[in-house]
């Protein structure tokens, strides 16, 4: 695989969606080639950035409260 | 017991396992329902709608799929419903294909190449850095994405859906899945690289 294959398939491989057959030479290009490892870094991080922002946020007990009585039959 | 009491025994025994079911994905639903209203109080009250209506059609839900998968398709076309209602929608799709090709690492890459001495490297960018100097402008990139490239982001990136999955819960070809995600993310790097530009961010300093 080279630099524009490995470019293309960095998000199928982060989605873990790349193709079975796809996956060692993918990884065995980034094993070589700082540039392309640099790229991957860089998204894995991105993502990782986005992935604590959302996961941060929890539904307020107050409305999962309100929201299982509601549920269950009861006034809210 | 009495006749009433065996149904309301039914009854709770059903709430019990449905609460059983749904409670661990709610913070995810939430945080799915924010990146659509981006408002909380909008997110709360569609989280609420969603769940009852979850609730309502728990008896059309087969046991042994994908409930979380399931919660989400529910909530998008319970958002859709009413935004459908709300005639002002702001967004519309551009066709940029210029975007989905964006990196804002290729593109620090290439400027550090173009003139060294103005521009750090982008692997200088270390983990906490990106934490710190992105911060609260990852989530203002995302706002400021037009609804179908947040959802795909938010269900691929943040929640680890398939591709499948999210084509499932849209209703939408996975070749469009691709495509929405490929022209998200480079909508989201350019709004990033913009920042960084604005910021000074991979400028050495004199
Ligand atoms: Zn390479």
């Amino acid at each position: 695989m080279d630099c524009s294959q490995t470019h293309r398939n960095l998000y199928p491989y982060l989605d873990r969606q790349i193709e079975p057959a796809k996956k060692k030479s993918f990884e065995s290009h980034l094993g070589e080639c700082p540039d392309c490892y640099g790229c991957y870094r860089f998204h894995f991080h991105l993502r990782d950035c986005l992935k604590k922002i959302y996961r941060h946020f929890e539904l307020p007990p107050s409305v999962l409260r309100c929201l299982f009585k509601r549920v269950a039959g009861g006034p809210p | 017991m009495g006749k009433n009491d065996k149904s309301a025994g039914v009854k709770n025994q059903k709430a019990d396992q449905f609460q059983a079911l749904v409670a661990e994905h709610l913070d995810a639903l939430y945080g799915f329902a924010l990146s659509l209203t981006r408002n909380k109080a909008k997110a709360e009250d569609l989280v609420q709608e969603s769940v009852l209506k979850a609730f309502r059609f728990f008896h059309q839900f087969e046991r042994g799929t994908h409930i979380k998968a399931w919660l989400f398709k529910i909530l998008k076309n319970t958002f859709l419903t009413d935004w459908r209602r709300d005639k002002r929608h702001p967004e519309s799709l551009s066709m940029d294909d210029e975007e989905s090709n964006f990196s804002f690492y290729v593109e620090a890459f290439r400027q550090s190449k173009a003139s060294p001495q103005d521009y750090l490297p982008p692997e200088s960018l270390h983990e906490q850095d990106m934490e710190q100097f992105f911060g609260d402008e990852i989530m203002k990139a995302m706002e400021s994405l037009p609804m179908e490239f947040r959802e795909v982001i938010f269900m691929c990136d943040v929640q680890g859906f398939a591709y499948a999955d999210i084509a499932k819960i849209l209703n939408i070809p996975i070749g469009t899945v691709r495509s929405r995600l490929a022209r998200g993310r480079g909508m989201l790097q350019k709004h990033l690289w913009q920042y960084a530009q604005d910021r000074g961010i991979l400028k050495r300093s004199a």
